[in-house]
């Protein structure tokens, strides 16, 4: 539906129309009020790197990348794909940088990553030999409330895309109670192993994607150090209690179980 | 771009202002309204696929604007899938046809010429008279149909009674026949009636699932939430996948089995083998309910006759069965040990026994379910058969849970295709124009002399491009599919056909694809919504639908050209002297005036058609003919099914209106009832009560269980041409994709075809994901792209592409192998190797 | 196309004709003027390039204070627009 002004947008072409478009208002305006108001968006925007913008394979933490990145464009020149592009004047993204727009052209994840290979910096870190490694962003079911499958439909057109199916995205089923007899699946976004290519976000059939990926650090949680998951620290001590040799005593229970309790477990 | 959508979007502009300017706006409709919701819902069902979703269809000024899953439809609860989600866009391509075109040259018909515009009088006029000239010259034999199983009811019936009375020749045939005539085949042979005996509701009721060379978590996924909603909540549930190569469905497989190509066969055989060695079977059922036979063996591969293939078969395209003793067929399939399935399909011993012990358990509840893996097989007939005998064996048949069920894949496979007799052989309601008794009562049922329909069956889907292209069968109507794209082996048959010479090929469809683009005249047709209609689906319920929409420019729906164009012919133009003489009454008439202007068709007048809301519909061709056509035709055809001195019971219909008024019902409807559960005391009213199991459909009201050996495939890798080809479907696309891929997020979501390959193949070829190829045959080749990672995961050997894709036809590299009994083409079989573009 | 909500301040005595120039212009509609000379605007055309020129005209009115853009949308006309249908 419409929206107010933000430096949000929906895809990079739409967000240079909008630049010119506030550049023009603020000219055309001349009054004070509109002018600083359209000044202060223009300021805001050119401080973080849009949530849209995703960088190539192997780019790493943002200032690390700014700083390495040379602007030469060789990257962009070597991917085989419309995806990667170089950030012009008067985009969000600092000028001459390589970046992409997952719902416009998404990565499409080359078994010999031609963008690192042509970068001469290390802008693009050269060690990124296996492209299931990259990390260019994760992927996030933002919207549970226009995701089809979570409305119970077979849509799951993001889990299918998925060059990791079955491991970045799996579908959880469970039960659907309103109908009593399908099953609902739920895409769910595994970080450890998504590598935030964007087929998902470009394939959701939404008008606006239900799934979306964002750098890193925007998409990620964190739980906090003073609390750890007790069935994961289980697991990870090989299955054994934290706090071994603890005893339970015996349940007293008639030896013929009663049909109540078949199938019950303590 | 909407105007309504604009409007909202200035309102939503108009009140920010408003509010930042501190004022409030008076006359501005409030937002929620400016989109509005004065939608007038009506009940249809999808358009896709065989599961028969039931859907609402929500129309306003003339335009289907949105749909919604029937929140009450049993199927599907108010669910769809992805494909259902954008019904509504289906019908508005940019590229819809609105007038007929014709290739011409200075003004005139010119088969070399190029499409223009021309009215349906003339596109009538120039395919009556080639029509007529190939009628003059050849005969009957000499024109064609091929039809659909998107057919809606009515339109399959009169296009059938239109060709094997009007035009007296049974050279029509549905896709179905590359889609389910295997299975139709086996119903037949094992009881002697079409259809499965089981329903739905069998997803609920099974202990265990069996899916056999189906892909339902993508082909049919609503029925797939349903069975994986049983896996999950009902305790001890299991799993069992079987196909060539790793599918979505093996997600939930508990015992996932990917076996070579063809070994089916010898894995169904060594089922039953275990079941009988460890003396599992029903011997009640078996000694009460049961025949035991062999079919005929060495039959050949449905090719050309000149093909070696074929002239190498002892028993070319024999059917024949012969009764043999219980311990015959004991020995037959105890060749067919656990090691020797094992070796021949690659699959674990471990699994195959544990696949054989669940069927063998008496106390588990089976459905199996099959689709194309079945079904498109040089022994399709055989493979569904052998399938039959192990249900048979143990008696796991025809009640709830115990169910095995061919699943459809089209939405009117059996409510048209199948049930009013659009196939070469057959007639309404399982009636077939090889038996005499079947066409006296045919042609008596619709008033014409006997003689009328030929005893042979007509020019099957395959044989016709053949007589095509051998310029034996000269005119040609192709309707409501997209047959080019879709039949195998187009560089050798298909293509050479449509542009030989000597023959006139008609399309009717709403788009222009590519079987169109191959015709010489093109009919602009009317689809889905924009008619009355009716489709049965796979549990055998058919589902009816009113006119929502009006077809844009000139575009008319199939019946309405059949039965317009069944105008075009005298009936002295179409029948000899000596049938005339029977029925003298008929002389001078035209042939829709003896079909459908026969005082039944048209015995309903025109009605006003509302729903229980009382919202009135249109009825175009009830506009143009002056009477109810549609139900006209739904009557006359329940004299075929429902009237009392019917030859084969067991279709039994409810009235036109009855189905108008109900989201669905499965025949045999009796006493307001449907039937759920065929074949069993209780369930369905032709068994008497102490009759438990009638398999009414046979004389002695017994199943065949029929032995069938292992024969290879036609074509398999050698070393010129090294990995198996095998085609089929994505979710995202249906068929031929000439609707899907009219929808702008379908194609995004799923652009173009790609090859599914084992990375080690890749490797092997050097090449990488994502390059370009070739596919080649020894028919032809296809550029597209190499994907070894994704939602299929095919074994080293074996490469599985998509067919949806217009601009990589991979039926150019398709072999026209078919079932010899079925005449279904093998389109999961043939050899291939794939190099770099 | 693009759709822009705008309030434009005007002097009040002069508000009047303030609204007929911009009703004149292309696309550009007044949904209220109020007492104390504030008028509501939108402005609805096919390419924000358009848009820029009628913005410019605004300038050019006599007796308009100042504008101040309040809302915006645009869309690709042939892009991924949101469909209500």
């Amino acid at each position: 539906m419409g929206e107010p002004v933000s430096p949000q947008a929906s895809a990079q072409k739409t967000a240079v129309s909008r630049r010119r478009f506030l550049a023009n208002i603020a000219r055309a305006a001349g009054g004070a009020g509109a002018l600083s108001l359209v000044v202060g968006l223009f300021a805001r925007q050119a401080q973080s790197l849009p949530a849209q913008a995703l960088r190539p394979p192997g780019a790493g933490n943002e200032d690390q990348f700014l700083a390495a990145c040379v602007r030469c464009g060789l990257c962009v020149r070597d991917c085989p794909f419309p995806t990667l592009g170089l950030a012009d004047i008067g985009e969000d993204v600092p000028v001459g940088t390589p970046y992409f727009v997952a719902r416009r052209h998404p990565c499409e994840m080359c078994d010999d990553i031609p963008c690192v290979k042509a970068c001469p910096t290390g802008a693009l870190d050269p060690n990124l030999t296996n492209i299931d490694e990259a990390d260019m962003g994760l992927a996030v079911l933002v919207d549970e409330e226009t995701c089809l499958n979570f409305q119970g439909l077979r849509c799951d057109v993001c889990h299918r895309v998925c060059p990791l199916i079955n491991e970045a995205i799996t579908l959880q089923s469970s039960h659907n109670t309103r109908t009593d007899k399908h099953a609902i699946f739920i895409p769910t976004v595994h970080s450890d192993k998504c590598t935030g290519c964007g087929k998902c976000e470009r394939a959701c059939v939404l008008d606006k994607a239900a799934i979306r990926v964002f750098p890193r650090h925007l998409a990620k949680g964190r739980i906090g150090e003073h609390y750890r998951l007790g069935w994961e620290e289980k697991q990870k001590h090989g299955g054994e209690s934290l706090a071994p040799g603890l005893v339970d005593l015996p349940d007293r229970l008639p030896s013929q179980l009663p049909d109540a309790l078949k199938g019950w477990k303590p | 771009m909407s105007i309504t959508r604009r409007d909202f979007i200035k309102t939503q502009a108009a009140l920010a202002a408003a509010t930042a300017a501190g004022t409030t706006l008076s006359g501005t409709t409030d937002a929620k309204a400016a989109i509005g919701d004065d939608i007038r819902w009506d009940k249809g069902v999808c358009r896709f696929c065989g599961t028969g979703c039931g859907v609402l269809v929500g129309t306003k000024q003339g335009r289907v604007v949105a749909t919604q899953g029937d929140p009450d439809a049993p199927v599907n609860k108010g669910l769809n899938c992805i494909k259902g989600y954008f019904l509504s866009k289906i019908m508005y391509g940019q590229d819809r046809l609105t007038m007929p075109l014709l290739r011409k040259k200075n003004g005139v018909f010119d088969k070399d010429g190029t499409f223009e515009e021309v009215s349906w009088d003339e596109a009538f006029d120039v395919m009556a008279a080639k029509w007529k000239e190939a009628l003059k010259k050849k005969g009957p034999t000499s024109v064609g149909m091929f039809g659909s199983g998107q057919w809606t009811v009515w339109e399959g019936y009169a296009a059938a009674k239109f060709m094997k009375a009007g035009l007296r020749t049974n050279n029509i045939d549905p896709n179905a026949r590359h889609c389910m005539a295997s299975a139709v085949g086996a119903f037949m042979r094992a009881f002697g009636i079409d259809e499965p005996m089981g329903c739905y509701d069998d997803l609920e009721h099974a202990d265990a699932f069996v899916l056999w060379g189906a892909n339902m978590a993508e082909m049919h996924p609503i029925l797939w939430s349903r069975l994986t909603d049983t896996r999950l909540t009902k305790p001890g549930c299991e799993v069992h996948v079987l196909s060539t190569f790793e599918h979505r469905c093996f997600e939930l497989a508990d015992n996932d089995i990917i076996f070579t190509p063809q070994s089916d066969l010898a894995i169904l055989n060594y089922i039953a083998n275990y079941i009988i060695e460890n003396k599992a079977y029903d011997q009640d059922f078996v000694e009460k309910h049961v025949n035991f036979t062999k079919t005929a063996t060495d039959i050949g591969y449905g090719l050309r006759p000149e093909h070696p293939l074929q002239k190498a078969a002892k028993n070319p395209n024999k059917g024949k069965l012969t009764k043999i003793t219980f311990d015959e067929y004991a020995a037959s399939v105890a060749d067919y040990t656990l090691e020797k399935a094992s070796e021949m399909s690659g699959v674990p011993a471990e699994k195959l026994e544990r696949l054989a012990k669940l069927y063998a358990d008496p106390n588990k509840k089976i459905a199996s379910y099959w689709t194309m893996g079945f079904n498109q097989h040089t022994r399709g007939v055989w493979v569904n058969g052998l399938l039959y005998n192990v249900h048979l064996l143990m008696g796991k048949i025809s009640e709830p849970g115990n169910s095995p069920f061919s699943l459809t894949g089209q939405p009117s496979a059996c409510g048209t295709a199948r049930e009013v007799g659009t196939f070469a052989h057959r007639l309404p309601a399982d009636l077939v124009v090889m038996k005499e008794p079947h066409r006296d009562f045919a042609e008596k049922t619709w008033n014409l002399p006997k003689g009328t329909i030929p005893p042979k069956p007509g020019f099957h889907a395959v044989l016709q491009h053949r007589m095509l292209k051998d310029g034996k069968l000269n005119a040609y109507w192709v309707q409501c599919t997209n047959n080019m794209q879709a039949a195998p082996n187009m560089n050798e048959e298909g293509y050479p056909g449509y542009r030989n010479p000597d023959n006139f090929i008609t399309v009717s469809d709403p788009y222009p694809t590519v079987t169109a683009m191959a015709a010489d005249l093109i009919l602009p047709t009317a689809m889905w919504m924009e008619k009355e209609g009716a489709y049965g689906n796979a549990e055998r319920r058919t589902q009816f639908w009113r006119q929502q929409v009006d077809a844009p420019g000139e575009a008319k729906s199939d019946i309405w050209q059949v039965v317009e164009f069944s105008k075009r012919f005298k009936i002295e133009e179409v029948w000899p002297e000596e049938l005339l003489a029977q029925k003298p009454e008929h002389r001078g008439k035209t042939v829709y005036d003896v079909l459908f202007a026969n005082g039944v068709v048209n015995k309903f007048p025109v009605q006003q058609i509302t729903d229980n809301a009382g919202n009135v519909y249109n009825n175009s061709e009830s506009k143009d003919f002056g009477f109810y056509l549609q139900k006209g035709i739904f009557e006359e055809y329940r004299l075929f099914n429902s009237a009392p001195n019917i030859p084969k019971k067991g279709h039994e219909m409810a009235d036109f209106e009855t189905y108008h008024n109900s989201r669905g019902l499965r025949w045999p409807v009796i006493g307001g009832k449907e039937t759920l559960w065929r074949f069993r005391e209780g369930y369905d009213p032709h068994v008497k009560s102490g009759e438990s199991v009638k398999f009414y459909g046979k004389p002695d009201g017994r199943a065949n269980i029929i032995f069938a050996p292992f024969e290879p495939a036609a074509e398999s890798p050698d070393a010129e041409y090294d990995l198996w080809l095998s085609t089929g479907r994505v979710l995202e696309h249906w068929h031929s994709g000439s609707m899907t891929r009219r929808v702008p997020e379908l194609y995004r979501a799923y652009p173009d075809a790609k090859l599914y390959m084992h990375p080690e193949d890749a490797k092997a070829r050097g090449l990488k994901r994502g390059q370009e190829v070739k596919v080649q045959t020894r028919r032809g080749e296809v550029a597209t792209r190499v994907e070894t990672r994704g939602r299929n995961k095919v074994p080293k050997g074996l490469v599985y592409m998509p067919w949806f894709d217009a601009g990589q036809l991979v039926n150019k590299l398709t072999l026209d192998a078919t079932d010899p009994l079925s005449k279904e083409t093998d389109f999961k079989k043939c050899a291939c190797r794939v190099v770099r573009a | 196309m693009s759709i822009t909500g705008l309030v434009i301040h005007a002097a009040p005595d002069r508000a009047p004709s303030v609204q007929g120039a911009l009703e004149a212009l292309d696309g550009t509609e007044v949904h209220k003027v109020t007492d104390d000379g504030k008028l509501v605007v939108t402005v609805d055309l096919a390419d924000d390039g358009q848009a820029a020129q009628v913005f410019d005209s605004f300038r050019t009115i006599p007796g308009v204070l100042s504008t101040s853009l309040v809302y915006t949308h645009f869309e690709e006309q042939d892009g991924e627009g949101e469909h209500v249908s």
